[in-house]
């Protein structure tokens, strides 16, 4: 953060001068204060005063959205593969991040989406690193992330009636934390079945229990 | 393919000290092997929790190298 004062005619004279002075043509990454609204003397007559302000320029971080343009697609292009990023949606705590990729979609998602989970993580730490901020960024191509939460609630609704059928409980493969809560919340008002996590860490896997 | 660029620009990003940063690339016939050095303060940053970093790392070099059929190794050394 850099704090200058200037002088000026008027207070837009000072805030003029002010971003000339700093070198910067953006004024959305600064805050105005002013101080003495100045005074013109009358017809030359009179006590005439300048124009006062506090400029507060905020040269810490990059913004955002700029180093996640710099580096999705630095990564990704190292990676031999052409992407592109078709939309950016920042929100309070979440930017969203569309890409595209003419052919290569798949190698980006990767089984069971575990390629696209771990460019996610990268780009959070990387962009974290650089400006400092806490949003979670999540990638998404193809609506991957939309095909995927559907493919799992049929799955555990299938296996949640198998379980029914057979009486034996059924283990899934580990899943994330998003894709576990997903399959505890769709089978949670399932009367027949109950669900439970066991393991630990990346091998942590959802079991579908019948109800006694 | 250029893995060693890659993974250059991946982890000079998380570091503190990028500038020493050292990735030593051994070709073989198979297998391409990466060496990775860091400073000491920095191991922890390319490791991770559980070394979920590194996982990461090498789940991104392992899908850029798909293609090639070529099995791409990172080493992390000390």
């Amino acid at each position: 953060m850099k704090v200058i004062e200037v002088e000026g005619r008027t207070v837009d004279d000072a805030t003029k001068k002010a971003l000339a002075e700093l070198g910067i043509a953006n004024s959305s990454k600064i805050n105005i204060e002013v101080i003495d609204e100045g005074k013109s003397g009358i017809f030359g007559f009179g006590v005439s005063r300048p124009a006062k302000i506090r400029l507060f320029y905020n040269t810490e971080s990059k913004d955002i959205g700029d180093t996640i343009k710099e580096v999705i697609p630095n990564i990704i292009n190292k990676m031999g593969i052409e992407c592109r990023i078709t939309d950016i949606k920042e929100g309070e705590s979440k930017v969203y991040i569309e890409l595209e990729s003419k052919n290569n979609s798949g190698l980006i998602i990767g089984r069971q989406g575990k390629t696209l989970e771990a460019l996610q993580f990268m780009v959070n730490l990387i962009v974290n690193h650089k400006t400092g901020s806490d949003k979670k960024i999540i990638l998404d191509i193809e609506s991957y992330r939309a095909k995927r939460e559907r493919a799992l609630r049929k799955m555990s609704k299938d296996i949640a009636f198998k379980v029914v059928k057979t009486g034996k409980p059924w283990t899934l493969e580990p899943m994330n934390p998003f894709e576990r809560r997903l399959i505890h919340l769709t089978l949670q008002n399932d009367s027949r079945v109950t669900t439970k996590s066991e393991g630990q860490g990346i091998y942590r896997k959802v079991t579908i229990l019948p109800k006694q | 393919m250029n893995y060693k660029d890659l993974v250059d620009y991946m982890v000079k990003s998380l570091v503190d000290h990028p500038d020493e940063v050292e990735i030593r690339e051994v070709e073989g016939e198979k297998s391409t092997i990466l060496e990775l050095r860091v400073t000491k303060e920095d191991i922890g940053k390319v490791i991770g929790k559980h070394g979920r970093i590194a996982r990461a790392i090498r789940t991104i070099i392992n899908a850029s190298a798909t293609k090639s059929g070529k099995r791409v190794v990172l080493e992390i050394l000390d």
